[in-house]
């Protein structure tokens, strides 16, 4: 069996686990960075290539595609979907989770309980929604990650000069209503059809993203039935055999994202748990039941 | 009836309008709707998009002239939008465009003969492509602009560039002495000829008329743009367009394209629809839920947006 393993040219933490993990469950690994990829196609053939090689004769695929190779890597999924090549992850699946609107719509469509948000071109369409809404409200750039590009306005008046800066930058506005909670989000690893890590994350003194990148800190975390219910249909309804859900924990639970691209340090630190070696484990399990 | 014209940009507008007035010489409802009034909303109790107060679910038909710059934004209001309203292009067809490797594999997939395709977004497998296919080439941008290449210079010098995550195509240029550009109506092609800079109305031969329609119905839109261009005895799809050039059609062939257009789009919603409500009543209880958002007895519109 063949892994093709396609990320970011630089390898980190991730990217160098999963190559390790995969070495000793597949005969043969290989790291593909995306940026060095040409597709080739015409009516009869289609390739996706390395240097000449086609990635298309691998038994499996892994992506890690962050939102640099968002565009580039949907169409190669696409074209290795077509070959029926195994992937544990829909190319949809890309698009929607880089775009933090339309993972809300696939999540409200699927029922899965999201906190209100808006999203809108411009400032003006937004403003009745700012007079009637309660605050803090949450401005979000529709493609940030690692919880930059999330902002908390305390009143209108702040709102709206985010929403200014937005608009200045050609960036939509994306609204949200704040769930109140102790500075903590959880993140849920899920895989197949199981939660397979969970941890709490803290935010530190003074921050409320609670983002390990903004200094969070993450533990171990025994997921209830609700959170492991809502993870597991989270990554459902986007297509996903991978995934990492954010949770926002309280009284009542919402989803506030779902990540194609998640790190695997800060969980494989937090809970001890192999993730690298599951996630493999996995897509060995796709390729040799086809 | 009330139909939605949903545009993106001034093109839009003035074409958004020419259509609607036809509509309504038809005797329906039709609004112009600037994109930058919709506002989405995402919550607990589904999905929703509205403007001005007006939930576009409670259109019975909406039609997209949509742009490159504002793809996703299109995409995201026809996926809320589309299993309640019928929609000039489904959800699933619509992520084919903007994007020549994909539409391009698609039509291939279906028979529609293609020419060979590269695709790369980064300098360095650019020069891989160049290596393969050999100067000069086609380079085809996102948002359609189509550059040829004769040296190595400008080739490196484009390429270095260009945005992060820009998907580029190239292909071997061809040199035809015309290209063919169809607008598809319904049943109805419209043609023109472009020779050098002039453009004429064009006798279509039946092989144009049947490759027009078996692409529109591929793609199940009410109405593009296909561009042909002539190869060895036979015709290649080069191009589908979702926001067709009407007003260069209507100038050229002297037919008048938005009185066939607006007949067009209202029997096309008339039979789309009858196939909803069927779908719908097998999904009541959503249904009656997103009605009750739609008239704002639950969801944002409770909070007196
Ligand atoms: N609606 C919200 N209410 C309260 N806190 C939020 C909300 N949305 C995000 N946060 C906080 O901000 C962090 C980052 O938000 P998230 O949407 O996950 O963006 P990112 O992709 O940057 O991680 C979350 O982990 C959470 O701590
Ligand atoms: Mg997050």
């Amino acid at each position: 069996m063949k892994l093709a393993l396609l990320g970011p040219e630089e390898r980190r933490y991730s990217e160098l686990r999963l190559l390790k993990e995969a070495k000793k469950v597949f005969e043969t690994v290989t790291y593909f960075p995306i940026s060095k990829l040409v597709l080739e196609f015409d009516e009869k053939e289609v390739k996706i290539l390395y240097r000449g090689k086609n990635i298309l004769e691998y038994d499996a695929l892994l992506p890690r595609i962050p939102k640099s190779y968002m565009k580039f890597g949907y169409l190669l999924l696409c074209f290795a979907r077509e070959q029926k090549i195994p992937i544990p992850i829909s190319p949809e699946s890309v698009l929607y989770t880089h775009n933090k609107f339309l993972t809300l719509i696939a999540l409200a469509q699927a029922n899965v309980p999201i906190p209100k948000t808006y999203l809108s071109l411009k400032r003006a369409t937004l403003e009745k929604i700012l007079e009637n809404i309660k605050y803090p409200v949450v401005l979000k750039l529709l493609y940030g990650c690692a919880g930059k590009g999330v902002m908390f306005a305390d009143s209108k008046q702040s709102a709206i000069s985010i929403m200014d800066m937005l608009e200045a930058f050609k960036q939509p506005v994306f609204v949200e209503e704040f769930i109140k909670n102790p500075g903590e989000d959880i993140r849920a690893f899920v895989i197949g059809e199981e939660l397979v890590a969970c941890m709490k994350r803290k935010a530190k003194k003074g921050e409320r993203r609670a983002n390990i990148a903004a200094g969070g800190v993450g533990e171990k975390y025994e997921a209830g039935d609700e959170e492991r219910d809502l993870a597991l249909r989270a990554a459902k309804a986007l297509g996903m055999k991978v995934a990492a859900v954010d949770i926002l924990p309280g009284k009542k639970k919402y989803v506030i994202e779902v990540n194609v691209y998640p790190g695997l340090k800060g969980i494989e630190n937090a809970t001890g748990i192999n993730v690298a070696r599951k996630i493999v484990e996995k897509v060995y399990e796709l390729a040799t039941s086809v | 009836m009330k139909v939605g014209i949903i545009y993106f940009s001034k093109r839009g507008r003035e074409e958004a309008e020419r259509i609607c007035n036809a509509v309504k010489e038809e005797g329906e409802e039709c609004f112009p709707i600037d994109a930058k009034t919709i506002l989405l909303y995402a919550g607990e109790d589904d999905a929703a998009a509205f403007s001005q107060e007006n939930g576009l679910r409670s259109f019975d038909s909406l039609v997209f002239l949509p742009e490159e710059e504002y793809f996703e934004f299109a995409y995201m209001i026809i996926k809320i939008v589309y299993d309640y309203t019928v929609t000039s292009i489904p959800c699933e067809k619509f992520r084919l465009f903007f994007n020549r490797a994909l539409i391009q594999r698609f039509l291939a997939s279906h028979k529609l003969s293609v020419r060979k395709v590269y695709a790369f977004s980064e300098a360095t497998a650019a020069n891989f492509v160049l290596k393969e296919l050999k100067l000069p080439v086609i380079l085809q941008f996102p948002d359609g602009r189509r550059i040829p290449i004769k040296s190595e210079d400008t080739f490196t010098e484009l390429i270095s560039g260009i945005k992060r995550d820009t998907v580029i195509t190239a292909e071997k240029p061809l040199k035809p002495e015309f290209l063919v550009w169809t607008l598809v109506i319904g049943d109805e092609v419209i043609a023109c000829e472009k020779k050098g800079e002039s453009i004429s109305p064009f006798n279509t031969p039946s092989e144009i008329i049947e490759k027009s329609l078996k692409v529109s119905s591929l793609l199940s839109t009410f109405f593009c743009q296909v561009n042909f261009i002539p190869y060895r005895n036979s015709f290649l799809v080069n191009e589908v367009r979702l926001f067709p050039d009407f007003a260069l059609f209507e100038k050229i062939t002297g037919k008048n394209v938005y009185k066939i257009l607006a007949s067009s789009i209202i029997s096309k919603a008339k039979e789309r629809k009858k196939e909803m409500i069927k779908r719908s009543i097998s999904q009541s209880i959503n249904g009656i839920k997103r009605w009750l958002l739609e008239i704002g007895i639950i969801g944002p519109r409770r909070e007196k947006i």
